[in-house]
């Protein structure tokens, strides 16, 4: 399964992330640990599952 | 003999459970007056009526279609007064959490530390307060995404200190004034 990450400039949409069906409201970045892709919050917690493949438009 | 009775609207059946309490199909005569009473309510299925429905016949079992057919329509108003309304008058468990976020997404234009705290005050029962103000804590801290001498990324300040320790392969910036969302 690819995800793909859209990244969108504030104030263009909605501040909502929705991962996977699920509304996160915080901000993330995207990491990579052992293969997987992971979203991460400013506190640095993990906060998705990890992801084999992801891109970005 | 098989006696076989036609209701047509909820007085009719209001006739009957005063008549015959003791009737087999006491209980499913009752639900059906609750499901007359219903329709014949909110059978504009306008706004005002779902409103008048929650308030005057708080005790139908129907006031749950109530909510989310009242709820459906605010939420295509995208009016945050409306919504605000919507929450503090009529809104239960059923569909609080979603009103409280459409909200929140509808008020949020810039996503900056001022329009937070500004929601904040206008809405100091928010429910989720503790993330907002965990990001309004952390939206002065820029962190940037930095590798270090083991090939290993991690996130700094703008002081040069470690905020998210270096043990990824890889990292993305925190991008401000950029939100993530997936397809």
């Amino acid at each position: 399964m690819i995800v793909v990450f859209i990244l969108i400039k504030k104030g263009k949409r909605l501040p909502i992330i929705i991962l996977m069906g699920r509304k996160i409201y915080e901000w993330v970045a995207i990491v990579k640990r052992k293969s997987l892709y992971y979203l991460i919050n400013r506190s640095g917690q993990i906060i998705s599952e990890g992801y084999q493949d992801m891109t970005t438009e | 003999m098989a006696r076989y009775v036609r209701f047509q609207s909820s007085d009719s059946i209001n006739v009957f459970l005063k008549k015959y309490p003791q009737s087999s199909i006491y209980h499913k005569a009752y639900k059906l007056f609750y499901d007359f009473e219903y329709l014949e309510q909110t059978k504009d299925r306008s706004i005002a009526q779902y409103q008048r429905f929650l308030i005057q016949y708080s005790k139908n079992p129907n006031v749950y279609y109530a909510e989310k057919n009242l709820f459906a329509m605010i939420s295509e108003l995208h009016i945050a007064d409306s919504i605000y309304t919507f929450i503090k008058k009529y809104a239960t468990i059923l569909t609080q959490q979603e009103a409280w976020k459409l909200l929140y997404s509808i008020s949020m234009k810039a996503y900056n530390k001022q329009e937070l705290i500004r929601f904040l005050e206008h809405y100091p029962e928010y429910p989720y307060s503790d993330v907002l103000l965990k990001e309004i804590s952390l939206s002065d801290i820029q962190l940037f995404a930095v590798k270090n001498q083991e090939d290993k990324y991690g996130y700094i300040d703008s002081l040069g200190n470690w905020k998210i320790l270096p043990i990824y392969d890889d990292a993305l910036d925190f991008s401000e004034g950029w939100l993530l969302y997936v397809k």
